[in-house]
Parts: C-alpha cells; structure tokens; sequence
C-alpha cells in the first residue's frame, strides 16, 4: 500500500490522529451539532480503518482484540450504565462465548490429540456463542434480581471464578486443562476482491461487529426499553410506580449484555487467540471489563468503546510513561503502579469517565473556561482549609 | 449574642440566601417565619456551619463563626436541631444522647446532665435502650431536642418542631420548648411553619421571602400586621 | 448434600474435625480481612479491592525487620503502627477526593490502589527470591502440632484463632464501650447528624481506614507463615475474605467473622471430601464452595447478618 498521508504511519500516531479529528469536528463551530456528530463518526472509523494496512500484524491484532473487548464494554454498558447493575463477572460469559465457538465451529482440535468437534460455519458458531452465552444471562439474571449493588458484585464476581474450574472439569468437551484449538475462519468469498489478508481481515470483522453492536445499543437506548432501564436505575420504586415491569428489564438487560459478551468471546476465539482455555479469561481480565467501562465513561457509547481501548493500550500507555520518568528498567516493572495512578486521577479528574469529559467539552464556553482557571488558586486554597480545618483538632 | 449581617448562601448555583440579616438577643426566643423555599432551614444551616455562606458575617458572642467548621461550632455552644431531625435511628436513646454530649469531657457533669434533661422529657427515660428509629414521631422530635441540649448550648436552632406532628403532641412539645428557654437560660431560634404557635413562643420574628428579611417585628407586632395575618396566619 | 455426606462423615470423624478446627482457624483469617472489608463499607459504601494488597504490603516491610533480627512482638507492633498510618494515608489523600462521587468510581480507585500497591511490594521485595517464607507467631510453629483425643491442631492455626479473638474482642470494646467507638458507629450510621454532634466525620473515616488497615495486616502477618509471601499471597485470601463479608453482611462486623470462619470451614470440607470420600475433583471443590456462598446469598440476599437496605423513592 502506498503511503496516503506522508508523516502519519505509526500506531500511535494515527490513534491520536484519528481522536484529535475526531474531537475538532465535534467541535468545530461551524454547521449543525448533530451533523458533526456523524461526520466525526465517519471520519474516525476511516481512519481507524485505514490503520490495519499501515501498522503491520501485530498492531493490526492488537485493534482487533480492542473490538472485542469494546463489544463486551457495550455489553456491560447496558447492564451497568443504562441499568445500574454491577457485574465483576462478565468474563464467564466471554468465556461461555468462547468455548461453544470452539466447540461448535469447524475442525476442532484439542492441543495434542483431535476431539471430534461440530460442524457448524463460523458466523453460525458465533451467533450460537451469543445465544449460548444470552440463555445463560437469563438463568443467571433471574436469581440476580434479589441482589443489589455490593452483593451482586461479589455473587458475580464468584461465577468468573468458579467458571474456569468448571470448564476444566467437563474435559471431554473442552479439552481440560490444555483447552481447545479453534478454527480460524479464512477471508469470506465475496470479500476476495479486496485481496485483504488474514489479519486484515480480522480486523473488519471485529470493526464490524462493534458498529453493528453499538448501532445496537443505541436502539436500545432510545426506544421506550432504554428509558424504562434508566427509571429503574434511578429508582425501582419509583419505576414500578409507573408501571414498569423492572424484573423483566434488569433479567433483559443481563441476558443482553451477556449475549454481546458471548459474541465477543467467540469474536476473540476465531479472530484473535485460535484457541481457548479455563485461563483464557482470568479474572483481572473481567475485572477490567468493569474499570474499562467505567474510565471510558458509564451509560454512553462512546464511553464503551473508549472502554475497550482502555483495556489493551492502558497498559502500554502506562509502561510508556513509567519507562519516561523511570528508564527502561524499571519503567516495565512498575507499570501497575503508573496504571494504578492513571486509573485514581481519571476518576478524580473525569468523575464521569472520559466520554464525560468529552462532552462536557461541549458545554464548557472558553470565556467560561478562563474564568474558572483564574479561580483555580483560590478553589484550591478553600479546598485546603477545608481539608486543614477537618484533619486539625 | 448571634448578629447575622447580610448573609448569602446558594446550592450549587442555586441561590438559596439573598442578604439576610437577624439578630438574636441573649436569653431571648426568635422565630423565623415564611413560605417553603423562603430560606429558613438554609439560615439556620449556614448558622451551624452545615452549609457554607458565599459571603456575609454571622457574629456569635462576638466571635465570628461563618467560616468554622460545623464540629467547632458546636463545641463553641450552639445546638441545630435540624430538618427531618436526623436522629442515630440504629443506635439507643442513650447512645444518641451521649452523642450529644461528644465535645464536652465533664463525665460527671454529662451523667447529671442526662438525668435532667430525661427529667425534661420522661418517656425518653422509659425508653433508654430503645433504638431511636422505634420511637414515634413525637418521641423522636423530643429526643432530638434532648439530644441537641446535651452540648449544653447557649443557643438552640430548631428547625420545624412541629413536623408530622398531632396537635396534642407539638403543644406538649413547645411547652417543654418555653421552659427550656426559662429555665435553663438557652436562647431559641426557631423555625416554624405553622405561625401562630410560633409567634406565640417568640417574642420577635422575622418573616422571610425568596431569601430576604421583609418584615421584622415583635411578635405582637407582626400577629397585627395585614400582610403577616394574611399570608401565614390566615385570618 | 447433608444425607449425602452424612455416612462418609461418620466414617471419618477424626478427620472431619481436623478439617473443621483447621476450617476455624483460616477462616478467621477470611474474617479478619473481610473485617477490614465492613470497616470500611460501613462508613464509606465501598468495598475496598485494596484491602489485601495495603496488607500484603506491611507485611513484606515486617519480613524485611524479621530480617533485620527485630523481635517478633515489636515487629508486629511495628507492622500494625505501618499499617494504621498507610490506610489513614490514603483516606486522606487519594479517598477523600473522590468520596461525593458515584460508589463505581470510589470501586476503581481501590482497584488503582491494589494494582499500586502489588506492584510496589514485587518492585522493592521482588528482586531477591520469591516466595519468602515468614515467622509464625512465638505461641507456636507452622509445622509444630497440639494433638488433642479427638483432633490434631498445628500451633500456629491455634494462635491465629487467639489473636483473632484478640482482635475482636478489642474491636468490641473500642466500639461498645468507648466515646471514640460510640462516634465512629453514629459516623457510619449518619454523616450529617454527627457533624452536629460536633464530630469531626473526616477523622472518623480516616481512623476507621486505618483501623481496617491494621486488621487486614493482622491477617496478612497470620497467612504469610502458612502460604508464604509473594505478588499472589493476598489474592485467594481477599477474595475469599469478600465472600465471608457478604456472607455475614457487609454492615456486620461480628457477621464478618462468622462468615469467615463459615467459608473456612465449608471450603475445607469440601475440599477434603471432594478428594477422599466423595470424588468430586479438586477442580470443582473451589467452586462448589463459591456456589454454595451464591446459594447462600439467593436465600438472604444481605448476608447473614446484613441490614435490608430501606428502599428510597
């Protein structure tokens, strides 16, 4: 491929490209907001689209795998943000996802010797991941309703935990411990006359699913259901008042968010890993899934997205800034802690995530901005006698 | 002993107090009157240091307070019982009330002081290992005072005693109000609705409208006054 | 399930009650930990993921004074002084900037805590040789047994339940019978009404941080000798602590404990007779007794002792 735009050829740069376009079109004080809105939209995902062809395979991969995780972030955006349900464990349906995905599709081989696996194309394997995955949702989203906020989080918690023990234990599917190799499904037929490669290929594939899954949520959001889940998260009282079934809302919104997680996981499975094992997922991972949707931005689709990003590159993003101030060395090792550090000053900063922050861009007028950056010192002189007054005797 | 001069206070950028300005004699019993939103609980919040003011002075014994900490004011001898009366629901009676009694350190003189004010109000001795959240609304009303006086205040803000409460009960309460003020010396600012058991405790009152004084007078004073009659009187 | 082991228990009834005592002894660890978790839930709302790796912490600073030939006694004094001062550290600096904002943001914080601190003790104790092994308590070795008629008990699990009753029993007075104790429960219960009561609130959730803090040390000093110390030492025990602490009620301190020494217990047993008796496989026994917390949960879904949040409108 021929370099289009000179200067612009390396991963991060056409990230920050693609995000500053993006932002100044939003912004741009010209035409009409909703307009923007979409050209901003196209614009990006050009970009972001043109990536795959500039920053070689495994960047190329690394985005794919970002779709995936983006697609469990909308997920769990439905349950968490629009309905106000805490799950640590999202990672047992991404895992459910991806083990029926392997076991369904095509040639399946456990490492070592063959098990005999299904015979299924692999979009139907996927879809079947996703209803797979949607069905167990339900049955875990009915209990659920008796639990609220910490409890629920913990119960969830314990299903991620759990999951990868039981998994192991039904060997003569799953293949064990050693899990499962998975068919990678080739470049599509009507696809080939754009002679993409496999890991190209990959990529739209999961660029995709995550337009189809956020066109998705986005119904969902603005049909009379999304304003039904925000009542509920705002008060179940009071939603029942209105005639709200909020049963039925929080069981739909679980099984949704864990069918996104389980086509996710069978996402992750053909187009990034080729393989799944119980450790597949651990469960830092499904921990992350939660902090992702969070940083990224509760109850937004954007938010969701940013989420998956957060996921694979914070991580980068922190050893990059560690190895600034510390070198090389030390930066590797101490990356969690800039992580942690990145994670504590969003939340001070941005106490509605990053696509919080972003709107409120929107509504900010620069003489306003002025004015409170004038008032920074003696904001914070209060907030220090405040602190003083309250640490002192 | 409390001079509030043209006090402002707002939430978040809602503005709640527009200028206000009392005063409250030692020993004395004041009330403030006016509609919902008027700015009465607001005054007194800023008063106890709940709520901080955005400008304006509040003198108390000739000490400025408006700019320490609720903790502190407490411990300098004023008392907020406040709106809703946030009562300890899950601990007892007595834990409320030695709750009350946290920034003094006389042991002995709380024990004596417990007795009293139980002397005050005798149902709340009955009920000493009660939890608070099973007492009825009276009883609460009266352990929130109770517990309020064992700081032993100078001054007592009380924020609508008289809330969700029969007739029967917020009589009973407000003579206990009357003698606290006689008795034990505390001066009163009291916040009420209902204007003709207020004005009748007070002997002055200011009537406040969208965060201004637009009336004060003696109480006397103000059941003549068309205006006061009409609005909060309704007669 | 009950029916199920009956036969096999009563077969193996010396066994079961070594797993039972031994069940008690770890699972008071869980609760110490999951006590630390309800300190802070009670007055924040949060639970704090931080909690094990703020203990793991300390108790890598307490190997490096074993070390250094500190006496048992005073580097456990030491330990907890540390561990005080680190959870009031961090309530004041990096909890009290976030504490009006929505509860899932306070939950990343903890979660930004955790990954600092575990990363920290791997960057400073990390270099040498990992696991560590760390000194049990001078009452008795890790490998050293007490063999009673009905059952044998290593010392050291004996020490850990004596100073977790210590601990609850000091926690008990501190709260019941003391003013400091009496103001940090009408902190928990209600922020506004204490500050009129002239309390200062913030030195109330900053002693409390610290009080959590000096119990999960407590229990990270009790676990080292028996799991060593390493980047993962905390990780079972925090969440196995989590589930004790739902399962007694997250507002519950004395629930906290009960729900401990409850999981302890299961889990033991379970494990035991899923490997003996009853073969269910080791990789089941785990999540059995995950699925027995959850089952637990469904039936009383605040926890043993929790409180039924009041519904609001």
């Amino acid at each position: 491929m021929p370099n289009i735009i000179p200067g612009i050829e390396s991963f991060t740069e056409m990230l920050v490209w693609a995000a500053v376009a993006g932002l100044a079109i939003r912004f741009a004080p010209i035409g009409q907001p909703k307009i923007r809105i979409w050209v901003a939209i196209a614009v990006v995902l050009l970009i972001v689209g043109y990536m795959p062809f500039e920053v070689g395979t495994y960047r190329t991969g690394q985005l794919t795998t970002i779709g995936a995780w983006a697609l469990v972030a909308l997920g769990l955006n439905l349950l968490t943000g629009w309905s106000g349900q805490i799950s640590l464990g999202h990672g047992a349906f991404v895992l459910i996802g991806a083990y029926t995905a392997a076991i369904l599709g095509d040639n399946v081989e456990q490492i070592g010797m063959y098990v005999d696996g299904g015979q299924w194309p692999w979009w139907l394997a996927m879809l079947a991941a996703g209803c797979v995955s949607g069905f167990v949702g339900l049955l875990v989203g009915i209990p659920s309703l008796r639990l609220t906020g910490p409890y629920l989080a913990v119960a969830t918690l314990a299903l991620i935990i759990a999951a990868p023990s039981v998994f192991e234990h039904y060997d003569e599917y799953t293949g064990g411990r050693n899990g499962l190799r998975a068919p990678q499904p080739g470049v599509p037929g009507f696809l080939d006359f754009l002679g993409l490669e496999r890991s190209e290929w990959f990529f739209f594939l999961a660029m995709f699913l995550v337009i189809l899954g956020a066109a998705g949520l986005w119904a969902i959001s603005n049909s009379k259901w999304g304003r039904a889940f925000v009542a509920v998260r705002e008060s179940e009282v009071a939603a029942q008042a209105m005639g709200v079934s909020v049963a039925r809302y929080k069981v739909f919104a679980f099984s949704m968010s864990a069918f996104y997680a389980g086509v996710a996981g069978a996402l992750y499975v053909f187009a990034v890993s080729g393989y799944v094992g119980p450790q597949t997922i651990a469960v830092a991972l499904s921990i992350n899934f939660l902090t992702a949707i969070v940083i990224g931005g509760l109850g937004s689709i954007m938010g969701a997205i940013i989420g998956g990003f957060v996921v694979v590159l914070l991580p980068d993003v922190s050893t990059d800034i560690g190895s600034l101030f510390l070198g090389e060395q030390d930066g590797a090792r101490l990356w969690p802690t800039v992580y942690g550090l990145i994670l504590i000053l969003v939340m001070i900063l941005m106490p509605y995530g990053m696509a919080g922050f972003i709107n409120r861009l929107g509504h900010t007028r620069p003489g306003r901005h002025l004015r409170s950056l004038r008032e920074l010192p003696d904001r914070i002189s209060t907030r220090m006698t405040e602190l003083r007054e309250r640490a002192a005797p | 002993m409390l001079k509030v001069r043209d006090l402002h206070a707002a939430y978040g950028p809602i503005l709640a107090l527009e200028g206000i300005s009392i005063d409250v004699p030692e020993g004395g019993i004041v009330t403030l009157l006016g509609s919902n939103g008027a700015g009465k609980t607001t005054t007194l919040k800023v008063i106890s240091g709940l709520l901080r003011p955005l400008s304006g002075t509040i003198e108390f014994m000739g000490k400025p307070i408006h700019r320490r900490s609720a903790e502190d004011i407490v411990s300098m001898g004023i008392s907020h019982v406040p709106e809703g009366r946030q009562l300890f629901v899950e601990l007892s009676v007595m834990e409320n009330l030695r709750l009350g009694a946290y920034t003094r350190n006389d042991k002995a003189a709380v024990k004596t002081d417990l007795e009293r004010v139980m002397g005050y109000f005798p149902i709340l001795a009955e009920r000493r290992e009660q939890k608070a959240g099973s007492l009825s609304g009276g009883e609460q009303q009266q352990l929130a005072i109770a517990r309020a006086l064992m700081s032993r205040p100078r001054l007592l803000l009380l924020d609508e005693p008289s809330l969700g409460l029969a007739p029967l009960v917020v009589r009973g309460i407000f003579q206990i109000i009357k003698t606290i003020n006689r008795e034990e010396g505390v001066t009163i600012l009291l916040v009420e609705q209902d204007a003709t058991l207020a004005l009748n405790a007070a002997a002055f009152g200011y009537v406040l409208e969208t965060g201004r004084v637009v009336i004060a007078d003696e109480s006397a004073r103000l059941r003549e006054d068309e205006n006061v009659r009409r609005s909060y009187l309704g007669y | 399930m009950d029916l199920l082991l009956a036969p096999q228990i009563w077969d193996n009834t010396k066994l079961f009650l070594d797993q039972v005592v031994a069940g008690v002894a770890t699972g008071s660890i869980y609760g110490l930990v999951a006590l630390a978790i309800v300190l802070i839930y009670r007055s924040t709302d949060v639970i704090n993921f931080a909690q094990g790796e703020m203990a793991l912490f300390v108790t890598f600073v307490g190997w490096s004074l074993v070390q250094a030939d500190v006496d048992y006694i005073f580097m456990f004094i030491l330990v907890l002084a540390l561990a005080g001062a680190l959870g009031a550290f961090v309530e004041l600096t990096v909890i009290r900037p976030v504490e009006n904002a929505p509860v899932l943001n306070i939950v990343i914080v903890t979660l930004g805590l955790f990954t600092i601190f575990n990363s920290l003790a791997l960057f400073i104790w990390g270099q040498g040789e990992l696991p560590k092994s760390f000194p049990a308590t001078p009452i008795g070795g890790e490998l050293d047994t007490f063999d009673f008629e009905l059952f044998t008990l290593r010392q050291h699990r004996f020490a850990i339940i004596i100073i977790a009753c210590g601990v609850m029993m000091a926690l008990y007075f501190l709260f019941n019978h003391t003013k400091l104790g009496l103001a940090m429960r009408a902190t928990a219960h209600n922020q506004v009404a204490a500050r009129l009561m002239g309390i200062n609130v913030g030195r109330m959730l900053m002693l409390g941080w610290a009080l959590a803090s000096m119990a999960g040390a407590v229990g990270g000093m009790l676990v080292a000798p028996i799991i060593f110390l390493d980047g993962t030492t905390m990780f079972r025990v925090i969440l196995y602590a989590f589930a004790a602490a739902v399962l007694g009620g997250l507002d519950s301190p004395p629930g906290a404990i009960v729900g401990g020494i409850a999981i302890g217990i299961t889990d033991n047993i379970v494990r035991t007779f899923a490997l003996g008796p009853i073969f269910i496989g080791p990789d089941l026994a785990s999540a059995a007794a995950l699925l027995i917390l959850v089952a637990v949960l469904l039936i009383k879904p605040t926890g043993l002792f929790g409180h039924q949040a009041v519904r609001r409108v």
